[in-house]
């Protein structure tokens, strides 16, 4: 079955996305990037130029260089947005002969705003093709929320015009909502927060038996990330001027690198609380070259922004509040758009709901994934003959210390298997408990059990030595397995349980929050258990070095390990981390000490052995003769 | 006769079903061998635009070594550790010529948006509508892909 396109047609950017293998999944155009600008030329030579390649031109050619055609899909030419819009913009704009609708000037032909969309959606078309391998007839395109029954219709012609049959027009936020899968949680009311490159969008949504019902949408058409670079511009303009004396504000080319730099700038510190403009060489005057660095922490940043963030803050209220919508009823809030990727936007988004928005999935990415979907739930791709579940928690074995090794890690689909090979933890053990268990949590205990036995009539061997191998087995019924097996007797011992997967939901949520409530001290208790292995692995070849050079080491040497080994033993059970430490390295460095000298003594014989050697070979030989002889 | 009946008809469900089973059994397997070769394809693709990604951060770097190159040519000064610097530009440009990097030519040559972004419109008095006049930026390529295109002047 032929596949459907998912496609978000965006004001300064546009991206496309297919469902494969029952995964939605961006693709990527022709040149390879995963967004493709939104802008249509018509080169001198009468060639059509499409994407990136229509921008590098923009500036040769800037009347026949069409971009931000959303803002005037559907519209009539009388609208204020339309006529807001006309004179900044470097195209030319007519209304429609014949129509109230406007007409875009490209070349010597006047378009309808959709053949320019058109135009941008045929690239997508054929490259998705390319990419994909096949004829792709049909497509979702995804629009906002505030689209009216005219600007969704010449929506859907754009995309007949490229070729496609559309097979649904849908809300941004819709898709963005059902990219997180939100749409099989009935009765759920959600927020689509989203802050794009040149637009910001809000929009409330109230999930239903079978529909997703926007009960409220507002917006700034003219607030985006792009304004956040230009602050951070202007800042580094006015900074320059008062430590120079030029004004870079003149200069073209300056000003090109200003841009880039502050864009990069504003992305680091997302990830970083400060971060270095530097940019060499920006300007000379009579005096030689000048260079510009300045330091942007996290903090300044935000208050060259900050009234910016509380626009959309603002907004964001008054729209929850006129939806009638209660904040607490709020359960889910999810991000759109690249700006949302700030860190004080997400924490204000918080401070708002009360709770942490969604943002797993790119959020440049996401409105084309849910549009995807769409396509899939519509071309039944989703609907698999074959349901194959996965394991909700994971699986693993008590081992040494009490700490809960993980052999299958959750999320993993079934039926699957895994076998790892474990060994015993102290000389001549001859039996080992396999104990399984349930859960994310480090420390054995803190999981649920499902249950135990122990494999016996091992071979006595130094510890370490036995290899006992342990099969986890998880058929399609969510039956598990559990098997161990000495290698070297061939002997073995299983479980079988049944019910590995029936846990509640609720039970599962709870066991996961409580796994990340408890990370920090599930942590600590960790390095504890870590810590004690140490030890005993000290303690251990303390023991097997008193033992085995009884007679090289001396009886100071011998009573000091002892009484330092005898410390150690004594609190290692203890809580007290430091302490064991301390006396743990201080044991371990006392027995490499030995250890050298022993070394140092050993090489030392050798030598002096060696140095004999020759002689005794020959005697040997010598010998030798004389028993032939004999 | 009945009997019969039952066991033909149980017989041909079950023919059936197992038709059904090894179809969708073998649709899987088929699913899973093209999804691992396209998933290798995949990681390979993505190597590959780690590899132009990691030039791309790198190439600002020198950029400003062009930068001081050409301001240190107007001062024309003679300075040895001018001319240092100058030598590790080289052996920069050297190690990325050697990773494959290729240089796009730009000045004098008409504007091709497939390899150039104009930053400027200028008048000049010589020279053809839509030449080149000056580089910015030097544009690279690697295995004939675009990694950034020269950014340049054009004539008006």
């Amino acid at each position: 079955m032929s596949k459907i396109l998912g496609i978000d047609l965006g004001t300064t950017f546009s991206a496309m996305a297919v469902v494969e293998g029952g995964e939605s999944k961006i693709i990527e155009n022709k040149e390879g990037a995963r967004t493709t600008p939104s802008v249509v030329a018509l080169s001198k030579k009468g060639e059509r130029l499409v994407g990136t390649i229509a921008r590098r031109q923009q500036v040769t050619n800037p009347e026949n260089t069409i971009f931000a055609t959303k803002r005037l899909i559907g519209r009539r030419f009388s609208d204020p947005e339309v006529q807001n819009e006309k004179d900044g913009l470097p195209y030319e704009l007519r209304k429609e002969e014949g129509g109230e609708g406007v007409e875009i000037k490209l070349g010597e032909k006047w378009h309808k705003p959709a053949e320019i969309s058109a135009m941008i959606l045929q690239k997508l078309k054929k490259d998705a093709e390319a990419k994909v391998g096949e004829e792709i007839k049909e497509a979702i395109i995804t629009c906002p929320a505030y689209f009216d029954d005219a600007q969704r219709k010449e929506t859907k012609v754009a995309g007949e015009i490229a070729g496609f049959n559309v097979r649904r027009v849908i809300n941004e936020p819709t898709a963005a909502a059902l990219a997180y899968g939100l749409n099989k949680k009935k009765d759920h009311q959600i927020v689509v927060f989203d802050f794009g490159g040149g637009t910001f969008d809000i929009s409330i949504l109230d999930v239903g038996e079978d529909t997703i019902e926007v009960k409220g949408t507002n917006g700034d058409s003219h607030l985006g990330g792009e304004d956040f670079d230009n602050r951070i511009v202007k800042w580094l303009i006015e900074e320059f001027k008062n430590d120079n004396g030029i004004d870079l504000s003149k200069d073209p080319l300056a000003l090109q690198r200003l841009k880039e730099e502050a864009e990069k700038a504003k992305k680091e510190l997302s990830a970083t609380m400060q971060t270095d403009i530097n940019i060499p060489f920006i300007t000379s005057d009579e005096t030689g070259p000048r260079h510009l660095n300045y330091n942007l922490s996290r903090s300044k940043f935000e208050s060259l922004v900050e009234d910016l963030v509380e626009k959309a803050i603002k907004l964001t209220k008054e729209t929850v509040e006129s939806s009638g919508i209660k904040i607490e009823d709020i359960e889910e809030v999810v991000l759109v758009g690249g700006q949302t990727r700030m860190p004080k936007i997400q924490e204000k988004v918080k401070e708002i709901f009360g709770k942490d928005p969604s943002k797993e999935i790119n959020p440049d990415e996401v409105v084309a994934i849910g549009a995807a979907i769409q396509g899939g739930i519509m071309g039944g791709d989703v609907k698999d003959v074959l349901l194959l579940d996965v394991i909700p928690l994971s699986l693993g074995i008590e081992t040494l210390g009490g700490k809960n090794t993980t052999l299958i890690e959750k999320n993993t689909t079934i039926p699957t298997q895994k076998t790892e090979v474990f060994s015993t933890a102290t000389d001549n053990q001859t039996s080992v408990q396999i104990h399984v268990l349930q859960g994310e949590r480090p420390m054995a205990n803190d999981n649920k059990s499902l249950g135990q036995f122990i494999l016996d009539g091992i071979n006595p061997a130094p510890r370490g030595v036995p290899q006992i191998e342990v099969a986890f087995d998880i058929d399609a019924n969510g039956i598990l397995n559990v098997s161990a097996k000495d290698k070297s007797t061939g002997k073995s011992q299983s479980i079988r349980i049944e019910g590995s997967c029936g846990i509640s939901d609720e039970e599962v949520k709870r066991m996961k929050s409580e796994a990340e409530k408890h990370s920090e001290e599930d942590k600590k208790k960790e390095e504890l258990i870590d810590l004690r292995n140490q030890t005993d692995q000290v303690l251990y070849a303390t023991d097997k070095m008193l033992k085995d050079n009884a007679d090289k080491i001396s009886a100071d040497e011998k009573e000091s390990l002892e009484s330092m080994a005898k410390e150690l033993r004594d609190i290692k059970e203890g809580d007290d981390a430091e302490k064991i430490k301390e006396k743990m390295e201080a044991l371990s460095q006392k027995t490499q000490e030995i250890g050298k000298n022993l070394y140092e003594q050993s090489q030392t014989s050798q030598e002096e052995q060696k140095e004999d050697k020759e002689p005794q070979e020959g005697e040997y030989e010598e010998r030798n003769d004389n028993q032939e002889n004999n | 006769m009945k009997e019969r009946d039952k066991l033909i008809k149980a017989y041909k469900r079950c023919k059936k079903e197992r038709e059904e089973y090894l179809e969708g059994w073998k649709r899987a397997r088929a699913e899973f061998e093209n999804q691992k070769k396209k998933e290798g394809q995949r990681m390979k693709d993505f190597l590959e635009i780690e590899k132009q990604n990691f030039f791309l951060k790198l190439l600002p770097v020198l950029d400003n070594f062009k930068r001081a190159e050409k301001e240190a040519k107007k001062s024309g000064e003679k300075d040895n550790v001018i001319e240092g610097f100058l030598k590790i530009k080289e052996q920069l440009e050297e190690f990325l010529k050697k990773e494959g990097l290729e240089e796009i030519s730009s000045v004098g040559e008409e504007f091709d948006p497939n390899f150039h972004e104009a930053i400027e419109m200028v008048e000049t008095e010589k020279g053809e509508s839509g030449q080149i006049i000056e580089e910015i930026e030097r544009g690279y390529k690697i295995n004939n892909i675009i990694i950034r295109p020269a950014k340049v002047k054009v004539i008006k």
